[in-house]
């Protein structure tokens, strides 16, 4: 990967968030005249294996979007990285449902889970390079008003943000109440032991997820979230994670290994300095580890975690 | 450009496990499949697991390679 700043002098977050980029890269369709163009999901446009194109792949929209605000970098200000996430965002409403939902694991799906994470990842790319289609997040931001998923704690914390980024832009006052009765849902999930629970018991990978969701409300709608809460959340994080960034996923109710950095340093949790222990000493899951379907969340998250840092 | 469709996929599924089973109707499926993405394709989209990677000279202003 080509960069200004050395690399030995960028922080383990930058690192990890921009190791992945030619890989990310590749996965798209940036073909001008191909009609799959912003298609990130390569087994459909590439190798026409599936006959739908997934739409949890389309969060490169906001990890270009991020690219493309990295100041010092190669890819900061590139009219080419911002078409590219323009492509991304506009394919991403092209695959919607008419009711505005997304597919995840089949054609039609309605799925819940992937709406509010893709909606989450478009507002926000939305607000970082101006892209304007408020009838296509809208129709998103509908079909999400009123439905609490399967009551998933790291889906409804989405659901929310999509929901508050939705009343921002639209200016209509519904998507934020829709938005304070998932996060008041989410609390209700939030045992004595203080973490929200995912699928009936405790996951810590899953628990980063939503702290840095809450992460994400807190920094871009100050007040909204109820601090005593995250800060009982954080300390069960505290509580599990070891001094190298890991943890008994064996025993997490979804066996999820990964640990999301941007809560724990926007919300100063000491589990931070283990997991880039972690990463430094190579034990510690790095979005590169990842598969196609999820790297690119993972490395959105990381160059968050460098941008808190910074 | 064709995209598998669930339409196409069912059709496709279809042939697989009935004619597809035998040797003659599969070589003649691998030909026709050959045909259609490969030697019929510009080369922007060769159908080829080395093609359409990010290079940085899409980004860049100096020659591809």
């Amino acid at each position: 990967m080509q960069e200004t700043s050395p690399k030995s002098r960028r922080s383990i977050w930058l690192d990890c968030g921009l190791e992945v980029v030619e890989r990310i890269l590749g996965l798209g369709d940036r073909r001008d005249k191909s009609p799959t163009r912003g298609c990130y999901d390569r087994l459909y446009w590439k190798y026409k294996l599936i006959d739908y194109p997934s739409a949890w792949f389309q969060a490169a929209t906001e990890y270009l979007a991020i690219l493309y605000n990295i100041k010092g970098s190669l890819f900061q200000d590139n009219p080419q990285i911002l078409k590219w996430s323009q492509d991304a965002f506009g394919f991403t409403l092209k695959i919607c449902n008419r009711d505005g939902s997304l597919a995840e694991a089949y054609p039609y799906e309605r799925s819940f889970c992937a709406t509010a994470f893709i909606g989450m990842h478009l507002f926000s790319a939305a607000n970082k390079v101006k892209i304007d289609n408020p009838d296509g997040l809208r129709k998103m931001a509908c079909f999400l008003k009123g439905r609490f998923g399967n009551h998933l704690s790291n889906q409804l914390a989405a659901g929310a943000l999509t929901q508050l980024y939705a009343a921002e832009v639209l200016k209509e006052e519904e998507f934020s109440k829709d938005a304070t009765s998932k996060l008041k849902a989410l609390y209700d999930n939030q045992t004595n032991e203080g973490y929200f629970e995912e699928y009936g018991g405790l996951d810590i990978g899953y628990l980063s997820v939503t702290l840095s969701l809450l992460a994400r409300i807190d920094k871009s709608f100050p007040g909204i979230v109820d601090k005593e809460r995250i800060q009982r959340a954080l300390s069960v994080i505290d509580r599990s994670v070891e001094d190298d960034g890991t943890y008994e996923y064996q025993k997490m109710s979804r066996r999820t290994q990964f640990l999301y950095p941007f809560g724990l340093a926007y919300f100063k949790s000491p589990v931070l300095g283990r997991l880039k222990n972690g990463l430094q000493k190579g034990i510690a899951i790095r979005p590169s580890w990842l598969d196609d379907r999820y790297v690119s969340q993972l490395a959105i998250d990381h160059l968050l975690a460098a941008g808190q840092e910074a | 450009m064709m995209n598998m469709t669930p339409v196409r996929l069912l059709l496709f599924r279809i042939y697989n496990i009935t004619l597809g089973r035998f040797a003659f109707f599969d070589k003649l499926l691998n030909k026709a499949l050959v045909g259609i993405f490969i030697r019929q394709k510009k080369d922007d989209e060769f159908y080829c697991q080395s093609s359409s990677y990010f290079l940085y000279s899409e980004i860049e202003n100096r020659p591809k390679g």
